[in-house]
C-alpha cells in the first residue's frame, strides 16, 4: 500500500533523513520508534507532503506522491493526527468532526459511530475543543482523521503529554482500530508499548533505519532496543 | 564594538563591513554622475536612513508600525524651520515663534536637532500606543500618521498647510547623506546585538515566553520606538535638505508603502537587508521610471510612453519576492550570516568563542519558599481550581502529577504570574506576590517553562538562552558566560551556534529549561521537560535535573506524566484531581494509593512505567 524507496529529507540543506526504505501493507500496523532528532516525524511529513524529500520516492497504491500537495495526498487516503493534536480550538467539539469530513457533506450517520467509539466526544459536542483535557484531545484528533475514511492513519506521538490512565485508555482505541484492520503508521517514544503493539517496527537513529523487525523478532534482539533506549541524542 | 561571545569577531566586521561598502558604492555612482544622478543617490542614501529606522523597530520587534514616516516628516518641518533664510520664514509660515524663525542653523545642528525632537515625539506617542496590543499597533501608528498629516495640512500659519515649504537651503551632500547612512547602520547594528537588543527579538520570537524570563514587552517596544524615530527625523532631515521643498505629502501614504517595501524586500529581521533591500528597490524603480517615458531595450523592441510601469512593477517585485523569499533577500540574516564560501564559514564555525564554563555558579540561598494558598481558578462556569495549597520550598524538587484537565498547567500558570486566581494568594518568600506580572516575578526569582516549548525559532541557542539571562537585567557580556555554562550543564553545548527553531520538539523544550536556568531562579516550575523524550533521554533529563538541585540550589516543580522521571527526582509528589489536592507524600505513598491508582495512573500502570 505505501512504499518508500531512499528517501531523503532536508531542511535548508542540512539532511536529517539520509536514507529510509519501508513497505507498509494493507491491514497492517508498523512502528517507528527511535531517540529524538532520529528523522521520525520528518518520515511522516515527508509522506504527507509537508515536506518534500529531497530524493528517493514515496508510493501510495502505486502512485507516486512527491511534490504533491498535502491536501491532495490527504484526499488520496492518507490522514495524519499530528504530534500536539492540532485540533481546532475555538470550534466546538462538532465542528472540529465536520472538518474531518474530506467531501464536505454532513454525514450524520458517522458522526455517530465516532460518537459511539468515543463516548467523551459526544458528552462534550457542544463545548470549544480548547477547553478538553489533553487525552481527550487526542480522541477528538483521531475521530476527527478518521471521518476522513482514511486508508493510511498515521500517528504522530499520539501518547505525548498523556497520563498513563489516559495512554491506556488511547492505545485501547487504537487497538479496536487495529482489530477492525486499519491500516496505521505509529510514531511513538515509549519503545516497549510500541513493539507490543504494532505488527513490526522499524527503529530509527540518525536518519537511517537501523533495525527492523516482527515484534517477536525485536523483543528478543535486546541489543536492538538496548541502542534505542540508551540512545541520546 | 565587541563580539562579547554571541558571534566572531569576523562576523561582526563582515556584517558591519558590507552594508558600508554598499553605501560607499552607491555614494560613488553618484559622485561622478549627472546633477539628476546625484540627487537621486542622495535620495537613496536619505531613505536607507529611514528603512534603518523602521528596521530598528519593526525588524527587532516585529511589530508593524505603519507611522514611522509622521516621524520623518516631523524631522524634515523642524530641519526646515532652523535652516530657512528669516526672510522666506516670514513670508511662508509667519505663525512660527520667533526663536524657531529667527534660527539659522547649519545642516549638522539642524538635522541632529530634528533626530532629538523626534526621538522625544517617538517617545511620547509610544507611550500609549505601545500599550495596545501586537494586532493593534499597526492601526494606531498608521492613526497617528493620519494625524500628523492632518496637523501639517491644516495648520497654515505654523506649516504653511497643503502647499508647503520653498526655498529650503539644499545642503545635503553625497558625502554627507552617505555618513549619515553610515551612522544609521552602526546604530541598527549595535542595538540589534546589545542586551535590549536582544530582549525586544524575544519578544518578536514569542511574547509569553519573553515573558517569562522578565522582558518587559512594552518597555523594550518604547526604547526601540524612540530610536527609530531618532532615525526617520535624521532621513527626514537629509531628504529635506536635498529637494529644497517640503508638503504634508512628501512623507505619506506612497512614502509609508515605499520604504516598508524596501524593508521587507530586503528582509525586516536583518540591518543588511534594510541597505540592501533601499538599493535594490531604488535601483529597480529609477530603471522602470526611465521605461516609462519610453525607452528602447537594447535598441530593438521598443516601449511606448507607460505611465505607471514603476509603481505596478514594484508591486510585482514586492509579490514575487514575499512568495520566493518570504524572509527577505538576505533572508533575515546579516552579512556576517550569510552562507559564504566555505572556508569562511568554517573559519566561523571554529573560532565561535572558547567561553570558559567557569562563569559563577552563585549558589541560591537554601531558605525561603514560593507558597500558594486557597488558590481558586474557574473559567466561565467551569472550575478548574478549588482551594488548591502548594508548597515549593528551595532545594526540593516536587513533583505535581494528576490526570489531563486536573489543573495542573492552571496552576503553575498561576504562579508564575500568568493568570490572576479568582481567590488565593501566592507568597515568595514570605512576601506576597500575587497579582504582579510574570516578567516581574521572573526578576524575582520565579522561572518557568512551557509544555509548547515555546522556541526562539531565528535566535541561535546560544542567545536563546543568553536572552533568559539578560531579562532579568544582566549585561550582555555576563549573560554569555552564564547561558554557555548551562548549555554545558545540559549537555546542549554542541547546539549553541544552530537556530533554536531548528531543534526537535522535545530538544526545544530541553532549551527552554536552560533559558529558564539562565535567570537564576529561585524557583523553577517545569511543565512536562520529559514530553517525547525516549526513556534513555529521560534519564539523562533526570541526572540533569538532579545537578540542577544540587549546583543552583534552586527549587523545582515538576509536572511532569513520565513517572519514572518524577518518582526518581521528587522525593515528594503532590497529585491534582479535578481541580482540588488528591494526595501529598512519598513517591511510594502516592503510588500505593487506590485513589491516584483509580484517578491517575491506571490498573495496568507497573507495565506502562516499563522496566
Amino acid at each position: 500500500m505505501l512504499e518508500l524507496r531512499g528517501v531523503k529529507v532536508a531542511y535548508g540543506g542540512v539532511e536529517v533523513v539520509h536514507r529510509v526504505d519501508l513497505e507498509l501493507g494493507s491491514g497492517e500496523v508498523l512502528g517507528m520508534i527511535g531517540p529524538n532528532g532520529a528523522g521520525k516525524s520528518s518520515v511522516l511529513r515527508s509522506i504527507c507532503g509537508l515536506v518534500r524529500p529531497s530524493s528517493g520516492e514515496v508510493r501510495f497504491e502505486g502512485r507516486v506522491l512527491n511534490g504533491m500537495a498535502p491536501e491532495r495526498i490527504a484526499r488520496l487516503g492518507i490522514a495524519l493526527v499530528p504530534e500536539g493534536r492540532h485540533v481546532f480550538k475555538t470550534l466546538t467539539v462538532a465542528e472540529n468532526l465536520r472538518m474531518g469530513e474530506m467531501d464536505g457533506r454532513e454525514d450524520r450517520a458517522a458522526v455517530e459511530r465516532m460518537f459511539t467509539r468515543f463516548p467523551i466526544l459526544r458528552e462534550r459536542a457542544g463545548e470549544h475543543a480548547d477547553r478538553l483535557s489533553g487525552g481527550e484531545q487526542q480522541q477528538l484528533a483521531i475521530a476527527r482523521a478518521l471521518l476522513g475514511r482514511p486508508k493510511l492513519l498515521m500517528l504522530d506521538e499520539p501518547s505525548l503529554g498523556l497520563a498513563p490512565k489516559t495512554i491506556d485508555l488511547i492505545y485501547e482505541l487504537l487497538a479496536g482500530l487495529r482489530e477492525e484492520g486499519t491500516t496505521m503508521l505509529l510514531v511513538e517514544q515509549n519503545a516497549t508499548r510500541t513493539i507490543d503493539f504494532c505488527d513490526r517496527c522499524l527503529v530509527l537513529g540518525s536518519g537511517i533505519v537501523r533495525a527492523s523487525g516482527r515484534r517477536e523478532e525485536l523483543r528478543d534482539d535486546s541489543e536492538v532496543v538496548h541502542a534505542y533506549l540508551g540512545g541520546a541524542r | 564594538m565587541s563580539a562579547a561571545g554571541l558571534r566572531t569577531r569576523r562576523s561582526v566586521a563582515v556584517s558591519l563591513l558590507i552594508p558600508l561598502v554598499l553605501i560607499a558604492a552607491t555614494a560613488l555612482v553618484g559622485v561622478n554622475g549627472t546633477p539628476s544622478l546625484r540627487g537621486t543617490v542622495i535620495t537613496i542614501l536619505s531613505n536607507m536612513v529611514i528603512v534603518l529606522g523602521l528596521q530598528v523597530f519593526i525588524g527587532n520587534s516585529g511589530v508593524y508600525s505603519f507611522g514611522q514616516l509622521g516621524f520623518a516628516a516631523a524631522g524634515a518641518y523642524v530641519a526646515a524651520f532652523l535652516t530657512l533664510p528669516a526672510a522666506f520664514t516670514a513670508l511662508q509660515v509667519p505663525g512660527l515663534p520667533d526663536l524657531i524663525a529667527n534660527a539659522q542653523l547649519g545642516p549638522l545642528p539642524s538635522t541632529l536637532i530634528a533626530a532629538i525632537a523626534c526621538g522625544l515625539l517617538a517617545a511620547v506617542v509610544g507611550l500609549p500606543l505601545m500599550r495596545t496590543s501586537t494586532l493593534a499597533v499597526p492601526i494606531s501608528t498608521f492613526a497617528f500618521l493620519i494625524v500628523v498629516y492632518n496637523v501639517l495640512a491644516n495648520w497654515e500659519e505654523v506649516t504653511g498647510g497643503v502647499s508647503g515649504l520653498v526655498s529650503i537651503p539644499r545642503t545635503t551632500s553625497i558625502e554627507s547623506a552617505a555618513l549619515w547612512a553610515s551612522v544609521a547602520v552602526v546604530v541598527a547594528l549595535a542595538f540589534k546585538w546589545s542586551a535590549s537588543g536582544y530582549r525586544l527579538q524575544a519578544t518578536r520570537e514569542d511574547e509569553v515566553a519573553a515573558r517569562s524570563l522578565g522582558i518587559s514587552v512594552n518597555g523594550e517596544r518604547l526604547l526601540a520606538f524612540a530610536l527609530s524615530g531618532v532615525l526617520c527625523g535624521v532621513g527626514g532631515a537629509l531628504a529635506v535638505h536635498q529637494s529644497g521643498v517640503l508638503n504634508p505629502a512628501t512623507f505619506y501614504f506612497a512614502a509609508t508603502v515605499t520604504t516598508v517595501t524596501m524593508m521587507v524586500l530586503g528582509g525586516a529581521r536583518s540591518v543588511f537587508g534594510a541597505v540592501l533591500g533601499t538599493v535594490a528597490l531604488s535601483t529597480v524603480n529609477e530603471i522602470l521610471r526611465n521605461v516609462e517615458g519610453g525607452a528602447s531595450v537594447l535598441g530593438v523592441v521598443s516601449i511606448g510612453n507607460t505611465p505607471g510601469l514603476a509603481a505596478i512593477g514594484v508591486g510585482l517585485i514586492l509579490l514575487a519576492t514575499m512568495i520566493a523569499m518570504p524572509d527577505g533577500i538576505s533572508g533575515g540574516r546579516e552579512a556576517g550570516e550569510l552562507p559564504w564560501p566555505r572556508r569562511l564559514r568554517r573559519a566561523r564555525a571554529a573560532a565561535l568563542p572558547a567561553l570558559s564554563g567557569a562563569a559563577p555558579t552563585e549558589k541560591v540561598p537554601r531558605e525561603g519558599e514560593l507558597r500558594a494558598e486557597g488558590i481558586s481558578v474557574a473559567f466561565g462556569g467551569l472550575r478548574v481550581l478549588r482551594s488548591v495549597d502548594l508548597t515549593l520550598r528551595r532545594g526540593e524538587a516536587l513533583g505535581l502529577i494528576g490526570p489531563n484537565g486536573a489543573g495542573k498547567t492552571t496552576l503553575v500558570n498561576v504562579l508564575s504570574g500568568f493568570l490572576v486566581p479568582d481567590s488565593g494568594t501566592v507568597s515568595l518568600d514570605g512576601v506576597d506576590v500575587s497579582g504582579r506580572s510574570p516578567s516581574r516575578l521572573a526578576r524575582a526569582g520565579l522561572s518557568r517553562t512551557f509544555q509548547s516549548a515555546l522556541p526562539f525559532p531565528h535566535l541561535s541557542c546560544l542567545e536563546s538562552v543568553a536572552v533568559g539571562a539578560m531579562g532579568v537585567g544582566v549585561g550582555r557580556r555576563r549573560a554569555v558566560a552564564t547561558a554557555a555554562e548551562v548549555l554545558d550543564r545540559l549537555d546542549l553545548r554542541q547546539l549553541s551556534s544552530a537556530p533554536a527553531g531548528s531543534l526537535p520538539p522535545a530538544g526545544q523544550r530541553l532549551l527552554g529549561v536552560a533559558r529558564a536556568l539562565a535567570t537564576r531562579p529561585h524557583y523553577l516550575l517545569l511543565d512536562e521537560p520529559a514530553a517525547g523524550l525516549s526513556e534513555g533521554e529521560g534519564e539523562q533529563l533526570v541526572e540533569i535535573l538532579g545537578g540542577v538541585l544540587d549546583d543552583f540550589g534552586c527549587g523545582i516543580l515538576l509536572i511532569e506524566h513520565e513517572m519514572s522521571v518524577v518518582m526518581s527526582l521528587c522525593p515528594r509528589v503532590q497529585v491534582i484531581d479535578d481541580g482540588t489536592t488528591l494526595r501529598v507524600g512519598s513517591p511510594t505513598e502516592v503510588q500505593a494509593d487506590p485513589a491516584v491508582v483509580e484517578a491517575y495512573l491506571g490498573s495496568s500502570y507497573p507495565v506502562a512505567i516499563g522496566a
